[in-house]
């Protein structure tokens, strides 16, 4: 699975967000990924990485869903400020 | 008579204090992720149990719904869902998961 398609998804679920990917074994399917997004204020970390997950849907369950793995940092823009 | 994965997995992390699903178990683990998981649990000094999600598919795909996340490695504390291997690595850094884990 291409990197800008789940991007793309993402900022669909998260509207002004900022979204990096990183894939990270070369395979396209264990990706490592940040998200700096509004939507997450007020929420715990297991809230958010539901969020996120919600967002992708069949892309990331089930044996046979194109991602594997995605390691998750996510964070509000007050965080990073 | 059907088997009933989610009462299964109910039980089980009721009786278990600090429980682990993940892929293997602590000696093997079969993934980076749940390795990672279990290097932090040995090194804060407390007992856990495992449940190996690759020898039971149905408990593999139960355990997605039962905690509404799509991943392994899951830590359950005092049957609270704690998280995957970015939060449980997380609250290990910020010291937090210590103190999770010494209230048992």
């Amino acid at each position: 699975m291409d990197s800008e398609v789940i991007k793309a998804r993402l900022l669909e679920a998260f509207p002004g967000s900022e979204v990096i990917l990183a894939d990270l074994t070369g395979t396209r399917d264990h990706w490592s990924c940040r998200i700096v997004a509004e939507a997450f204020d007020g929420l715990s970390p297991i809230q958010r990485h539901q969020k996120v997950y919600a967002a992708l849907g069949d892309w990331i369950l089930g044996d046979s869903a194109p991602i594997h793995a995605l390691q998750l940092a996510t964070y509000t823009p007050q965080e990073t400020a | 008579m059907s088997r009933n994965v989610q009462e299964e997995l109910k039980q089980v992390i009721d009786a278990n204090a600090v429980l682990l699903f993940m892929k293997g178990n602590r000696d093997m683990p079969q993934c980076g992720f749940s390795a990672r998981v279990i290097e932090i649990l040995n090194s804060c000094d407390v007992e856990y149990s495992t449940v190996d999600i690759l020898r039971d598919p149905e408990v593999r795909q139960g355990i997605k719904v039962f905690s509404n996340w799509p991943t392994l490695p899951q830590l359950y504390v005092s049957g609270e869902f704690v998280g995957g291997c970015d939060i449980v690595t997380d609250l290990h850094l910020s010291g937090q998961l210590e103190t999770m884990l010494s209230a048992q």
